[in-house]
């Protein structure tokens, strides 16, 4: 019995063997592969229980283990979409039938629709900002969504806030009531004008046309107007009045806004939201009427330009007036035991019995680590130990084929016996 | 993974290389444009273990750009009046040389004082009829040229005006270039440039001021404080007057509304092509009609026929000079005479006239010298 029982163990060796070989032809293979974890073997004894005067041999089994946990190396490029996770966080992705996935591989391009698609065709998931920051993160996949452009279309912005500062000439000659901007009469005179673009509901520009004019010392009137309701001269009088009309009062020994006088100017864009301008630092110092700032927020209607990522993982919608918007928050998943993760074809990993029930979190938060940009994580794979692996495994396997070649040729010499 | 590590540390540092030796190659290529910056490439390590191009960045100096776009404002407004005065000079001369009316009066005077020494003496009263013939005629070229100047002039603002739509309109492209360039990282020294030599045009045509904003974003503002860009450029709209003869007073250059330059001008701009073209228009090319109008008017009075009645009846009436008002001669010490010259005439508020001297003496309807 103990010769067939050495020809058995040798054969369990040799089998374990060629399951490290296996793990390192996978590991060799996949040297670049975006996100891949290196494969290991643990070998673990099985030993035949038998009387103790007698040796029994046993067999070794295999228990192939992936370090899903370890960082990879950064390589960097040049697209922005390209993200790795410099920390614990899986990235989670969909698969084109719907399950969710964990992966580090997020070399993530849109695709036609406009979705983030890795070079596996997972699409990234991520919550939708569009409806408003979320309070918490809910910790399932319920409520994830396919990050992409495709549904955040064109958008505009109306204006809200502005600043309008402007030098007024402490000089200028003193204007009649009757002739004052706010009067909106053809003869209305004025020190100073300033059009300032705006932006209505629908992203239409407004061309707001702001007055200035002094109607005693140390005092103006600013009269804001709609540009498109000028005459045909482009002047007064304006069709439907002023959209407003404030006095400003300044200190006649600095020159500044006495404190008594309105330091922001309200205005109601015609179609448009409340806009508000800050006056602060508007002036009457002697020279010329010089704007010094004449601002509003707001865009027309753009499209989605591309999709920046930053490291806390909020994607931003970059549109082609230049102006960013919030898109989504690619959350960081976690398990309590990431090494027993399931690995699943296309670097992805799937939760399982021993790893525990998914965590999701906001990348820089706990140990989930942060979402890096223009990054790719390499494949853990280090050749060197690889390869010096290969060749512990090519002895092992002969070392075994030897003992099974000694057992067979003990047995060929008992056989032999009965001749 | 040192190796590969080392592999990948290796070729960042080959490719931030290739980056600088591009931007040093773009810097000679451009080494004959005057508008092109120098660029630098600013490397930083990482990410990562590597070395990377940070960003590029231009040698630049925003107080020297301002300070050259008002030069240039200066020097173009003083350049379209200098032009201006080379024709009109022209008209003068020099007061000793023959064309100029100082020496044409001059001439007359002498050919005046032989005829009052020989009266009886035609070839004589010829001269004197020839040389104020020559003096009306200098002085009707002169105010022709006068009108010519002032009509190129009005031309010259409309081109002028042109060009500056021209030019906001090629000033928005670049900004939206740089606005969504600097908003997303981008290497735009190259836009920035582009729009820096717009800036440049512009101020030759107009003063202007600018304030720079968020994102690289800029507003343009005429050296008076009218908007002529944010965001989207305004409409600069000008007139322009065909008939500009008599002192017709010629349209106003409005910048969004506001009159900028001429007439009624409201915010008025201090320098640039268009304020000297402005000023030859409106002030300069009127002065010196009007002392043209001065001189004819004078002579117009001088020579005026008066009735030597003991009680004398009649009216002064033009003499050996004449206008197409005439015969009446207009009184008053100031009030500028009106000119000759069928199409142009003269500033004054008078009908348009002519001065003329075909009637010499013996042959004129009221008399003779």
């Amino acid at each position: 019995m103990g010769l067939y029982g050495v020809m058995t163990t040798s054969v369990s060796g040799m089998s374990v063997q060629s399951d490290r070989m296996g793990t390192v032809a996978d590991n060799i293979a996949n040297v670049d592969t975006t996100g891949y974890k290196t494969a290991s073997t643990e070998f673990a004894t099985l030993v035949a229980e038998g009387r103790v005067l007698e040796y029994v041999p046993g067999s070794v089994s295999t228990i192939a283990r992936r370090g899903v946990s370890e960082q990879g190396d950064m390589t960097y490029t040049k697209s922005p979409t390209d993200l790795a996770v410099s920390g614990n966080g899986f990235f989670m992705v969909q698969s084109s039938a719907g399950t969710p996935y964990l992966t580090r591989a997020g070399s993530f391009v849109p695709n036609s629709e406009g979705e983030l698609v890795n070079a596996a065709g997972f699409k990234l998931l991520g919550y939708s900002l569009l409806g408003g920051d979320l309070s918490s993160i809910i910790n399932s996949p319920a409520g994830l969504e396919v990050v992409g452009s495709a549904n955040l279309g064109m958008k505009a912005v109306p204006s809200t806030t502005g600043a309008f500062q402007v030098n007024l000439p402490a000089g200028a000659a003193v204007t009649a009531t009757a002739d004052l901007p706010g009067a909106n009469a053809a003869t209305s005179e004025y020190a100073g004008k300033t059009s300032l673009v705006t932006y209505d509901n629908l992203g239409n520009e407004v061309v707001l046309d702001i007055y200035s004019a002094k109607t005693a010392a140390n005092t103006w009137q600013v009269a804001v107007y709609d540009h498109s309701k000028a005459s045909a001269s482009g002047g007064f009088p304006y069709t439907g009045g002023a959209l407003t009309t404030s006095t400003l009062t300044f200190d006649g020994t600095t020159g500044q806004l006495a404190s008594t006088s309105p330091s922001s100017l309200s205005v109601t864009v015609p179609n448009g939201a409340a806009l508000t301008l800050n006056l602060t630092n508007t002036t009457q110092l002697a020279g010329d009427y010089t704007p010094q700032k004449a601002t509003a927020n707001g865009n027309a209607p753009a499209a989605v330009d591309r999709l920046e990522i930053s490291k806390g993982g909020i994607v931003t919608a970059i549109y082609a007036d230049g102006s960013r918007v919030d898109a989504y928050k690619i959350p960081l998943a976690n398990v309590a035991s990431p090494d027993n993760l399931t690995a699943i074809s296309g670097n992805v990993f799937a939760t399982s019995k021993s790893s525990g029930d998914l965590q999701l979190g906001t990348a820089n938060t706990g140990s989930l680590g942060q979402v890096v940009s223009g990054a790719l994580e390499k494949s853990t794979v280090d050749l060197a130990s690889e390869l010096t692996e290969m060749v512990e495994a090519q002895r092992s396997y002969t070392a075994n084929s030897k003992v099974f070649q000694t057992g067979a040729q003990l047995l060929d010499v008992l056989v032999n016996l009965v001749r | 993974m040192a190796l590969t590590l080392s592999v990948d540390t290796a070729r960042s540092s080959l490719s931030a290389t290739a980056e600088q030796i591009s931007v040093v190659s773009r810097n000679i290529a451009r080494v004959g444009d005057p508008d092109a910056t120098r660029k630098t490439g600013r490397l930083v390590s990482g990410p990562g273990a590597g070395v990377s191009v940070a960003g590029i960045d231009r040698s630049y100096n925003p107080l020297l750009l301002n300070s050259y776009l008002n030069s240039n404002s200066n020097y173009q407004s003083q350049t379209a009046i200098t032009t201006a005065l080379d024709q009109i000079q022209s008209t003068v001369d020099e007061t000793d040389l023959e064309r100029s009316p100082a020496a044409l009066i001059a001439k007359l005077n002498s050919a005046l004082q032989s005829y009052s020494a020989t009266p009886q003496n035609p070839a004589v009263a010829a001269t004197v009829v020839s040389a104020a013939k020559d003096l009306a005629t200098a002085l009707n070229s002169a105010s022709a040229t006068v009108t010519n100047v002032r009509r190129q002039a009005d031309s010259d603002i409309a081109a002028s005006v042109d060009n500056i739509n021209n030019l906001l309109s090629q000033f928005k492209d670049l900004n939206n270039q740089v606005v969504k360039g600097a908003s997303q990282g981008g290497d735009i020294t190259d836009v920035l440039d582009s729009r820096d030599a717009v800036l440049k045009q512009l101020s030759s045509e107009v003063g202007i001021r600018t304030v720079t904003r968020d994102n690289g974003d800029m507003a343009i503002y005429t050296d008076s404080g009218v908007t002529l860009f944010d965001k989207s450029p305004r409409q600069v709209a000008f007139q322009q007057t065909q008939d500009l003869s008599g002192g017709a007073t010629g349209g106003a250059v409005y910048a969004d509304g506001v009159p900028i330059a001429g007439t009624d001008h409201v915010m008025a701009i201090s320098s640039g092509k268009l304020a000297g073209l402005v000023q030859v228009r409106d002030e300069i090319a009127p002065s010196y009609q009007s002392q043209l109008d001065e001189i004819a008017r004078g002579l117009i009075e001088t020579f005026a026929e008066t009735d030597q009645s003991a009680t004398p009846t009649l009216p002064p009436a033009a003499g050996l000079f004449t206008y197409a008002g005439g015969p009446g001669v207009l009184g008053g010490r100031f009030q500028p005479a009106p000119g000759r010259i069928p199409g142009p005439s003269w500033r004054a508020s008078g009908p348009p006239g002519g001065l003329d001297s075909e009637n010499g003496p013996g042959q004129g309807r009221r008399g003779s010298l």
